[in-house]
């Protein structure tokens, strides 16, 4: 092996080795899988700092060049590190699917449940202004959504019709019950907060959403 | 002031009746909120015959997710504090009020629940593993000692809050801790008891164990200290 070949191998290693690690550093890559590259970076610096390692190994398994006996261990790291990305890609669509499932879903049932009771109110509501009975999922609803509703629904005191949960056969706990009687008292400070909140939320979403934006464009200018 | 108790719930059918009813009933000061993990089993049935306020992921994100989601979910109702607390009855909510209290006097950012503050961690098999990160955390945070790495029962402040449900990479691992030792942030300790176990099976068992600690020694000396250090201002 010439010498200008040799130390051309040992730049391309400590220049891979620094950009893996700078990577590594600015959070693009997660822990477990910079555990693997890592690995591969620390690999390739031993063979291009030591290459009479190779040689000897390859001499021992009866390969003639020591250059075989490298191709032959990088290409089957490589084929193990596209075959887990395989595993992992599978995994995430099949998460995203059961995600925009669940998501529809639970939209829909949201939304069938409100169309109900707001149709059952129509029916049965008093002449006063003040009185707008909101709707209390105990079905999980996300909190994106419940914040949604909240706001929506503009509560100014609100009440909450028992008699018609009853009739819905929803059970409402006693803890339930007693968030009801908070925001009672407190419904325009709630609904600022949550708008409040909200905004808070939603701020520091599009912040990281431009950062995200820039960095994207970072990468691929 | 207002905190919030996260539970974070996997597959507990068994014991979220136990630690919630514990929780309505002695504690009704605090509010809280249990976060469904996609779970497999009755869970959700069960905290939806209850009316438990449950935040019910569609998928299953793992801990390091349903902590995030906790996260977002308590910033978005404008919580002060969120005390993480297990969903396997392991914890117990009396504790909460020391926690507070030392949040409050110590102006830290965290206090974590140990069980071995003042009593002394024993050197069973059990236990090496956590003496060998404590002691590793040590060493790569220049001395600061956490003595119960793995507890489940920490309180964050408004600014971990954030940190913890808006960026990238927090786990509630150990490895974190170490990471934002190095970032200044203060973290404390007070002494808890815990109960073993009841029902249930933990997600650790030999094998991944071993894969564990491997990760997390990976984690403490090298990646963890490679990441950039996003510092907090005193």
């Amino acid at each position: 092996m010439s010498s200008t070949f040799r130390a051309l191998l040992v730049a391309a290693s400590v220049i891979t080795v620094i950009w893996i690690l700078r990577q590594i550093r600015k959070f693009r890559v997660k822990m477990e899988a910079a555990i693997y590259w890592i690995f591969l970076a620390c690999i390739l610096l031993f063979l291009a700092i030591a290459p009479e390692f190779s040689v000897k190994i390859s001499n021992l398994l009866g390969i003639i060049s020591p250059a075989n006996l490298i191709f032959l261990v990088m290409i089957f790291l490589l084929t193990e590190k596209v075959f887990t990305m395989s595993i992992v890609v599978s995994q995430l669509e099949e998460k995203v699917s059961v995600l925009s499932a669940e998501l529809a879903l639970r939209t829909h049932s949201a939304e069938h449940q409100l169309d109900r009771l707001t149709a059952g109110e129509k029916e049965n509501s008093s002449a006063s202004s003040d009185d707008e009975k909101r709707m209390r999922d105990t079905e999980a609803m996300s909190a994106k959504e419940q914040g949604r509703a909240e706001a929506a629904a503009a509560v100014t005191g609100a009440e909450y019709s028992e008699a018609q949960a009853a009739k819905d056969g929803l059970k409402i706990s006693d803890h339930v019950k007693k968030r009801e009687g908070k925001t009672e008292g407190l419904g325009a400070t709630a609904v600022r907060d949550g708008e409040n909140a909200r905004e808070n939320g939603s701020a520091k979403r599009k912040k990281s959403q431009k950062r995200d934006s820039h960095e994207s464009e970072k990468t691929n200018g | 002031m207002k905190p919030l108790i996260l539970i974070p719930a996997y597959n507990e059918s068994e014991n979220i009746e136990r630690v919630v009813d514990n929780i309505e009933k002695n504690y009704p000061q605090y509010d809280y909120v249990i976060i469904n993990d996609g779970s497999t089993d009755t869970t959700r049935k069960i905290c939806a015959r209850n009316g438990y306020n449950v935040l019910d992921l569609p998928i299953n994100v793992g801990l390091s997710g349903a902590i995030k989601s906790g996260m977002r979910y308590a910033n978005y109702y404008g919580y002060d504090y969120v005390v993480q607390i297990d969903g396997d009855g392991q914890h117990d909510p009396c504790y909460i009020e020391a926690m507070l209290d030392k949040m409050k006097e110590t102006g830290c950012d965290i206090v974590i629940g140990s069980r071995f503050k003042e009593k002394k961690k024993p050197f069973s098999p059990r236990m090496l593993g956590s003496h060998l990160i404590s002691a590793s955390i040590r060493l790569t945070t220049g001395g600061k000692y956490v003595s119960d790495v793995t507890s489940g029962m920490r309180l964050f402040n408004k600014k971990m809050i954030k940190r913890f449900g808006y960026d990238i990479h927090y786990s509630p691992e150990p490895d974190t801790l170490a990471y934002l030792l190095n970032c200044n942030v203060n973290i404390q300790e007070v002494q808890v008891e815990m109960y073993d176990r009841v029902a249930g099976v933990s997600y650790l068992d030999f094998k991944s164990s071993i894969w564990y600690m491997m990760k997390m020694m990976f984690s403490i000396y090298i990646f963890q200290w490679v990441r950039i250090r996003t510092k907090e201002g005193k």
